[in-house]
């Protein structure tokens, strides 16, 4: 038996980061470059005091409370990132807590960067099927901005904070819900996207925290988030439609069984050049990133909100999800809506605290 | 394509990713010698460089792309 997608929401802080406070930070010539080839033109980032583990409480309030889930009923939680709360214990553990599910619920962190959805999701629909859960809570979240140095403009100009809540439940329908995963990793490419002194292999120190500029000029510490971004660019526009092509085959579907292709909201350069590649029809395609910019973990997870939310998914619509990030690391998760699709978790997404 | 061909074809790719049309593109052409050339414009290069010539340049390569020597000694 599959696992099919319920529900989902998402929450973002309210502050903003815009173009102007970018520009007057680092010149209006730089920043114009790197937005003409994202797309990005603002973000969403997380006060101080606001972690990715708050913005994944706040988006599985809204949709438990939207969809008058009661919290009990849950028993397997995920909670899926890169920035948790801390490294020992685990976030999900705090957050079954806080959320108020039983203590026979399952719940443990998922360590992966923006391919983490279909992680998430495959790890989940395998618990279901094996009958170890039958009510999955998935929280998929991330607050990069905190680890990305004032100075590198060439990250912040990209990214955002946000976070998403799935539920996941036995499929009722025959043939629906997730359908096909494909997961893959090459770690030749683990110091693409890397922040060398964040665990044991290299300890902080006083020299992990020399700050240090690029031919570019953006500033970093070993401490820091840091990425050869020509590599990771270059890595996902030209490995990424065949590793698509090639799970598309294992399944014998080709790109027009697709109704909907959600790409992992990196860079709109970078998606428009996957898409064309694939040969993916304008109304297959959806983006989410201009107003948000790149959520990382919480990236594919936050689209595919927000393509339900406009209505861009439909009763019997296979979607495909496509992430790929750090690692270097992907995942495609393959689902089918069901006939009795439900309607979009209409909750608000600016976070609020509580 | 000649070599001189080829130089000549990577020059106009350079001038028109760093929107310097004068430029003299020689194989010591760095990143650390033009405050215009970033991230960003490596990414246009060598698209447009993999596009002109019809190779795939592998990523360890783009990776580690400072100077416009490394692209050529690539495209010969």
């Amino acid at each position: 038996m599959s696992a099919v997608i319920n529900a989902i929401h998402y929450c973002v802080p309210a502050q903003r980061l815009t173009q102007a406070e970018l520009a007057a930070r680092f010149g209006a010539g730089p920043v114009q470059s790197i937005a003409k080839m994202s797309g990005i033109l603002e973000r969403r980032v997380a006060p101080p005091g606001v972690t990715a583990a708050d913005l994944a409480y706040g988006a599985a309030r809204g949709l438990l409370a939207a969809r008058g889930v009661d919290p009990a009923t849950i028993d397997l939680l995920i909670f899926a990132s890169q920035t948790p709360d801390y490294q020992i214990p685990a976030t999900a553990c705090v957050l079954q807590h806080r959320l108020g599910l039983r203590m026979d619920c399952a719940a443990f962190d998922l360590n992966q960067g923006c391919s983490a959805y279909p992680y998430t999701l495959a790890v989940a629909d395998g618990l279901i099927a094996s009958g170890v859960a039958k009510r999955a809570l998935l929280l998929n979240a991330d607050t990069v901005t905190r680890v990305i140095h004032s100075r590198d403009r060439s990250l912040l100009a990209l990214h955002g904070d946000g976070a998403a809540a799935t539920l996941l439940e036995p499929a009722s329908e025959e043939n629906t819900g997730l359908r096909g995963f494909a997961l893959g990793s090459d770690g030749s490419g683990a110091p693409y996207i890397c922040m060398p002194a964040s665990g044991a292999r290299q300890p902080r120190n006083e020299a992990t925290r020399r700050e240090k500029s690029d031919e570019a000029g953006n500033v970093r510490t070993d401490e820091h988030l840091g990425m050869n971004g020509p590599a990771v660019f270059h890595f996902s526009v030209s490995r990424m439609p065949d590793i698509i092509r090639g799970a598309l085959q294992k399944w014998g579907l080709t790109v027009d069984d697709l109704d909907l292709v959600l790409l992992h909201q990196a860079n709109r350069m970078m998606l428009d050049l996957m898409y064309k590649n694939l040969k993916i029809a304008e109304e297959k395609r959806f983006y989410f990133m201009e107003t948000v910019g790149n959520l990382a973990g919480a990236s594919v997870a936050v689209v595919l909100a927000e393509a339900w939310r406009q209505g861009r998914l439909k009763p019997g619509a296979l979607t495909l999800l496509v992430a790929f990030g750090n690692g270097l690391s992907w995942g495609l998760a393959l689902h089918r809506w069901p006939k009795a699709l439900l309607p979009p978790v209409s909750a608000q997404v600016d976070y609020v605290a509580e | 394509m000649t070599p001189e061909e080829k130089h000549a074809r990577l020059q106009e790719i350079f001038r028109e990713a760093l929107d310097l049309p004068e430029l003299r593109l020689t194989e010591n052409f760095s990143m650390a010698d033009c405050p215009v050339w970033d991230s960003v414009a490596t990414v246009q290069i060598v698209l447009a460089a993999e596009a002109a010539f019809k190779v795939r340049i592998p990523t360890e390569k783009v990776a580690t792309l400072h100077r416009a020597g490394d692209l050529l000694a690539l495209l010969q």
